[in-house]
């Protein structure tokens, strides 16, 4: 019963905080002192300074802010009532300090009123233009930069459930915001208890029924299904407030969820994916181009470029094929396949680096341009359909460490060839072999 | 004093938006400058993809129209040939749409398939028999029997596919991809359509691979079987080569003079189109002279490969097409719509198909060109697992049925050997991951590189894309 009171406190400071500025403003209107008004803001002071204590009391609170706020509450009654008592005396008390007392009260209340609003509404409710947030973006595509406790677990604590739980102002006795808070037990179980899910306190109120009287958070937003499930993973995983999510090495559920709520991308990620180049010149692009060739960047976030040949059909000169060597660093697929491109001009290819994919497809190549790719450390499809490209071949492909995909229809590579291909390396995928 | 032309720069809304906004005499320096107005206003970039490196550069979109049976084809059911000739259960059925055509039917008895299924390849896939090409090359393929749409009927089921809305006007997907990624062949158009010849059954209508509120060289181009692929391509008779580029020389002039004064993107794609259609007159019968073509590849293809127009030739001009850098390449083949008759008639409907898609799958894997080119094959709704019309041992008809629908994909980025999603054991509701039709669409675009949410056009005001409001893509089917 006694507890109802204490919640009405909340509503109740709202009492003497409009009598107060009632009593001053009426007070500078008039140019008199009204002591009944007076007498009103010190009787709702009392009773907002009563409930609150009753609230302390029985609603766990603790932290600095908390007691901050208390001794705010009590100053502005003690202020009201010696200003109530002065002018009762018709303004023989205090005569000298009136003026700095009405400054310190409106001060005084001020600040207390926003600190109990601070903690009701949580620290960020009243959005001031000089506040700067300070959160640092987290790169997400990396995922062995991720620490899941800092930049996963806690973020999800700070949105959702820091603004009761936090340094000043723990309700229930719990700081959410420091690993010693979550894992300490003075009030019943802790709230993480590693690697044990039932008995850790969070996990229990937030997966209650949201009717439930202890669910968590109770006003403000819930926390998301994916939210639960990553904390629940990590409880269960062992609560680590230091690994790194690769170390952790998530289900390929948590994986999903992870992609899909925070873009951490397990996928295996292509060299041009991960490498980085500067950015080709405008002029130089323009200059390939005119030279009967397509080019573009793979992607707006990338500057390795993807090269073909315009309608695949062309006359071939050394000079067309020289402008891409202003390029030799951005090229990443090229693509010369249905082109008369042949052995003459082949040892251009021997000055791009970071080839990925490389089609020379129906071209009239043989054993002489493939000496030219061995240095291609990142070529990963390689497709020579359709050239006479030989078993003479096979010790420079083998060379090739990263080739993941050959494609041989149509050579004159042969079934031995293909055997020692794949012995010599067996990630590779030999495409058109024989029959399919 | 002709002011005729001059409003039309604008609209209303133009002039709304640019002044109430508060851009005061900036937004008047666009209005004094028409150049600005037409091109920038609508903040509609062509080409602004990829906006990620893609894993298809290409599509290839062999559409099945009519809508085939997947517990004939693909989603074993032996539940039903156990309960063949039962009442569909209240609790399966439930109170779904039905069309007007098995609605009103006093019964609703399943209807078991009439054909064997067997598993095939590593992957173990279930096919019937009716596909012996296709389950050769299942290893090679990603099932995905949990796709569902909206749309009850043939039209704004399949405008619903291939645009994204139900209702007519919208881009098709080859359109949006042509507008965002632009083309690696300027002979070409970007956007090619063959639909098979001599067949009927549900009418297809150009809205399928048009280009809706898109610049209009964005539009699909069908190339037809004969003589003449392109119609009015070819220059009339008595007027040569040399005649044709002067007269399009002046008419580019006088079209030159009418965009400077109007600055309408259409007269700009009107010329652009003009200059194409020039180019076309020999690239296209280029490409389309399929005479060099090996024996084999014509036996891979199958027998009617060599007859124009039909399936299996638009499967191999398909791949011509693709090795000439086209973007999009859609295949129509109607005939799916099997309500009644089932039996007999999806054996027709398999034997023009399966073979030549197979083949093409297998061809384009050969040459390298599976590597950056997706394959697509459905059709725009599933079957029914009861019967339409009466159930007699040798035979069974399906009705349209929207809840489920069978498609595979093939080629760039996509898990070969692969099914996705599940049906419950009637095969007539979703029992697992489920993919509507804007999912499929967000994963196609998202494996040529786009994200389905940038790809928009400012049109009437508001924003389009292709998945309108909607469509996740979906990770779990791509490498």
């Amino acid at each position: 019963m006694i507890e109802i009171l204490g919640k009405l406190h909340p509503a109740l400071v709202h009492l003497p905080i409009g009598f107060i500025l009632i009593t001053l403003f009426y007070e500078w209107y008039k140019g008199k002192p009204s002591v009944s008004l007076w007498g009103v803001s010190t009787l709702s002071a009392i009773l907002a300074m009563g409930t609150g204590f009753i609230l302390l009391k029985t609603g766990h609170f603790e932290g600095l802010n908390m007691f901050l706020h208390m001794i705010m509450g009590v100053v502005t009654t003690v202020i009201t009532f010696l200003l109530f008592l002065a002018k009762m005396r018709d303004g023989s008390l205090f005569r000298g300090q009136n003026t700095f007392l009405k400054i310190a009260l409106i001060v005084v209340l001020g600040i207390g009123g926003h600190m109990g609003a601070e903690l009701t509404h949580g620290e960020e409710y009243l959005p001031l233009p000089f506040q700067i947030k300070s959160d640092s973006i987290i790169d997400y595509s990396r995922h062995d930069t991720i620490i899941l406790y800092d930049d996963i677990i806690q973020p999800i604590f700070k949105a959702k459930c820091n603004r009761c739980h936090e340094d000043g102002d723990a309700r229930g006795k719990l700081n959410m915001t420091s690993k010693e808070g979550l894992l300490s037990d003075k009030f019943g179980d802790p709230a993480v208890k590693p690697g044990d899910l039932q008995n850790s306190e969070i996990f229990k109120r937030i997966s209650l029924s949201t009717w439930h009287k202890k669910y968590m958070p109770p006003s403000g937003p819930d926390l998301t299904y994916g939210e639960k499930r990553v904390i629940e993973w990590w409880i269960r995983s062992g609560g680590s407030f230091t690994d790194n999510v690769k170390m952790m090495s998530p289900p390929d559920d948590i994986k999903e969820l992870l992609f899909e709520e925070y873009g951490i991308d397990f996928t295996k990620k292509s060299f041009y994916e991960k490498a980085e180049v500067s950015a080709l010149d405008q002029s130089v692009i323009d200059k390939i181009k005119s030279k009967g060739f397509n080019i573009g960047t793979l992607a707006d976030n990338s500057n390795f470029v993807d090269v073909n040949v315009k309608g695949h059909s062309s006359e071939w000169t050394s000079e067309r094929l020289q402008s891409l060597l202003e390029a030799k660093i951005q090229i990443t697929w090229l693509d010369l396949s249905d082109s008369d491109f042949d052995d003459s001009h082949s040892n251009i290819l021997s000055s791009f680096p970071n080839i990925t994919k490389l089609k020379l497809q129906n071209t009239n190549i043989t054993d002489a341009t493939l000496e030219n790719i061995v240095n291609m450390n990142e070529l990963t499809v390689l497709n020579l359909y359709g050239t006479n490209a030989s078993d003479q071949s096979i010790d420079n492909i083998l060379k090739i460490n990263k080739l993941e995909k050959l494609y041989i229809w149509q050579t004159k590579i042969s079934e031995e060839g293909v055997e020692r291909l794949k012995q010599g390396n067996s990630a590779l995928e030999v495409i058109g072999a024989s029959t399919l | 004093m002709c002011h005729c032309g001059n409003y039309e720069k604008y609209t209303r809304r133009d002039f709304l938006q640019k002044t109430t906004l508060g851009l005061g005499a900036f937004s008047m320096a666009s209005l004094m400058d028409p150049g600005l107005m037409a091109r920038n206003v609508m903040n509609n970039i062509e080409n602004a993809g990829p906006h990620f490196a893609p894993k298809a550069k290409r599509v290839i979109y062999l559409f099945q129209s009519g809508g085939p049976s997947q517990q004939d084809l693909f989603d074993y059911k032996p539940l039903l040939n156990k309960l063949n000739g039962q009442e569909i259960p209240k609790s399966i059925l439930g109170n779904q749409r039905l069309t007007g055509m098995s609605g009103g039917q006093g019964e609703f008895p399943l209807a078991g398939s009439h054909f064997n299924f067997k598993q095939h390849g590593q992957s173990g896939a279930w096919v019937s028999d009716l596909m012996p090409f296709t389950s050769e090359i299942v290893d090679d393929l990603c099932f995905i029997k949990s796709m569902y749409t909206e749309a009850i009927n043939h039209d704004p089921a399949a405008t619903f596919i291939q645009t994204g809305s139900q209702l007519p006007g919208r881009p098709s997907l080859g359109a949006w991809l042509s507008y965002g990624l632009g083309s690696e062949n300027e002979n070409l158009p970007n956007f090619v359509v063959l639909v098979t010849k001599d067949k009927f059954g549900q009418p297809l209508y150009k809205r399928l691979w048009g280009n809706g509120f898109l610049p209009s060289h964005h539009q699909g181009v069908q190339f037809r079987a004969g003589k003449h692929p392109v119609l009015y391509l070819h220059n009339p008779p008595g007027v040569e080569d040399a005649d044709r580029r002067s007269q399009l020389d002046v008419l580019k002039q006088l079209e030159e003079i009418n965009l400077e004064n109007t600055n309408d993107p259409e007269i700009e794609a009107r010329i652009n189109q003009y200059e194409m259609a020039y180019r076309m007159q020999t690239s296209v019968p280029e490409v389309m002279d399929v005479d060099k073509e090996p024996d084999y590849i014509y036996d891979m293809y199958g027998p009617d490969s060599k007859k124009p127009g039909t399936y299996a030739a638009n499967a191999l001009l398909a791949r011509r097409l693709i090795e000439k850098g086209v973007k999009s390449v859609q295949l129509y083949h109607q005939g799916w719509d099997h309500h009644g008759n089932l039996p007999n008639a999806i054996k027709v409907s398999c034997k023009e198909t399966d073979q030549p898609t197979a083949a093409l799958i297998k061809d384009l894997k050969q040459r390298g060109l599976l590597e950056d080119t997706l394959v697509v094959w459905g059709g725009e709704f599933g079957r029914t697992s009861y019967t339409q019309g009466q159930l007699t041992p040798d035979n069974y008809g399906r009705d349209h049925h929207p809840r489920c629908f069978t498609i595979f994909m093939a080629g760039a980025g996509v898990k070969g050997g692969f099914t996705y999603g599940a049906t419950d054991d009637f095969g007539y509701n979703l029992a697992d991951n489920p993919m509507h039709v804007h999912d499929l669409q967000a994963t196609i675009l998202h494996l040529m590189g786009l994200n389905h949410e940038k790809l928009t056009y400012k049109h009437q005001g508001r924003r389009y894309r292709l998945t309108d409001q909607f469509g996740v893509v979906n990770h779990n089917i791509l490498t």
